[in-house]
Order: C-alpha cells, then sequence, then structure tokens
C-alpha cells in the first residue's frame, strides 16, 4: 500500500509540473509568439505520463477501496492545473491516515 | 452474475465508460486527420487517444468484476469465525507445543492469534518467527491475505 501511495505521488507531481509546463509556457509560446517547440516536445511526453498515472491512481484505488467520487477527483486532477498538487495532499493524508 | 451488470452503480459505469470511449474515439479520428493532412504531433496523440480508451475500458471491466468479498475491510461475521478458529487452534498448537514438532504448519501459525496470547519459539529461526508473528497480526486483525491489499 505505501508503495502503491508512493508510485502515486511521484505520477502526480510529474504529471502536475508537465501540465504546468505545457500551460503556462508551451502554449503561450505556441499561440503568442508562434514557436511551437515546447508543445511539440511536452505535450506527446505529458499525454504518455498521464495515461501512467491514471494506471498508478487506479492501483492505489483499487488497494483502498475509494468510491467512484473519489475516483474521479484523481482523474479530473490530471487535467486542471495546480490541482494535481492539491488532490495529492489530499489522498495522502488519507490513504496514511487509513494505514495507521 | 446478471444482476451486477444492471446494479446502479453497475449502469452508471457502463454510461462513464461509453461516453469517455466515444470521446477518445471522436479524439482520435480528429487527430489522425490533421495527422494524415501533415502535422506531425497530431500524428502521436492519434496513437495516445485510443491507449487512454484501452485504460479506461479496462478500468470499467475491472470494477464490473469488483467483488466484496476479495479483500478490503473486513465483515464482521468473518472476524467472529476466524476468532473462534483462531481459540480452537489455540488448544491444538497448546497440544502440538509439547509434542514440540512442526509449529510451523499452519495450525501453529494461526494458534498464535488464539485469546491465549502469543506462543512463539524464537529459538528455531528468527526469521520464521517474524513471519509468524505477522501471520498472527492478519488473523488477529481479521483481515483476509491476499495479493490485492497486502497490507
Amino acid at each position: 500500500m505505501s508503495a502503491a501511495l508512493f508510485r502515486y505521488r511521484v505520477m502526480a507531481y510529474v504529471v502536475g509540473v508537465g501540465l504546468l509546463i505545457l500551460v503556462l509556457v508551451g502554449v503561450p509560446l505556441k499561440y503568442a509568439a508562434g514557436s511551437p517547440g515546447v508543445v511539440a516536445v511536452v505535450g506527446p511526453i505529458h499525454g504518455i505520463l498521464y495515461i501512467i498515472y491514471l494506471v498508478t491512481a487506479y492501483d492505489l484505488a483499487r488497494r483502498g477501496r475509494w468510491t467512484l467520487a473519489q475516483m474521479a477527483e484523481v482523474v479530473g486532477a490530471g487535467f486542471v492545473p495546480f490541482l494535481a498538487f492539491v488532490v495529492e495532499r489530499q489522498v495522502t493524508r488519507r490513504v496514511e491516515r487509513e494505514l495507521r | 452474475m446478471r444482476s451486477s451488470w444492471l446494479s446502479s452503480r453497475a449502469v452508471l459505469l457502463h454510461l462513464t465508460m461509453i461516453l469517455l470511449v466515444a470521446t477518445m474515439a471522436g479524439l482520435t479520428w480528429w487527430q489522425a486527420s490533421r495527422a494524415l493532412s501533415g502535422n506531425t504531433l497530431s500524428y502521436v496523440y492519434a496513437f495516445e487517444w485510443p491507449l487512454l480508451a484501452g485504460v479506461v475500458v479496462y478500468m470499467w471491466w475491472d470494477m464490473l468484476h469488483e467483488r466484496p468479498d476479495r479483500g478490503g475491510r473486513p465483515r464482521p461475521e468473518r472476524t467472529a469465525v476466524a476468532s473462534t478458529n483462531g481459540a480452537a487452534a489455540a488448544t491444538n498448537g497448546a497440544a502440538a507445543s509439547t509434542n514440540g514438532a512442526a509449529t510451523n504448519t499452519n495450525g501453529a501459525a494461526t494458534a498464535e492469534a488464539g485469546p491465549v496470547g502469543p506462543r512463539y519459539r524464537d529459538d528455531e529461526d528468527e526469521e520464521l518467527a517474524a513471519y509468524n508473528r505477522y501471520l498472527a497480526e492478519l488473523n488477529a486483525s481479521g483481515r483476509r491475505k491476499t495479493w490485492r491489499h497486502p497490507t
């Protein structure tokens, strides 16, 4: 369980940072400055990483027997900038409380 | 079996899965058509969306076939049965230890969880004793030992 939590936390941070780079750096550069380089590199990588994030989150959800609403929260955290960090804190606190 | 596909939770899962997969199929189609018209970035996305849809279908299938008796929180009646088993096995364990034979069998392992209290043969093997303690702890907490729920 703690290993599953660790895998989830690593992926939450990676995907959270990836989305921020994409939205705060890549998209302005592409559409305001006309240089699509960052989006072309970070975009596909973020896509793959998000899928891995989803798998680790689902693994943790199965072990912790989460409700569907809790799962939806974690899935959505991959789409909204900054939300991944907030949800990661909540999930970690909840899982650690259940582990005790 | 059939009713598990028609429960409100299952219907919610069906609808969510169909909605997500339909959306992702549409996005795949859109990215594929953009890729064919020369957009290299879309070429990658055209493969990533179906992959994500595959993960969604796997989750849908996995959640549908989830059974509450496969680990998770212990049900009260199971805990009660386990503790009476433990008590019965504890007396067996006591008998076995007077014989001084085969303490690493299942009977002896469950005996440790009995209300009599832990009864280890630490002199035998430190690793085995630790494992027996772990088994006793699991039995006392009433949790099932499955690979899916190792905690």
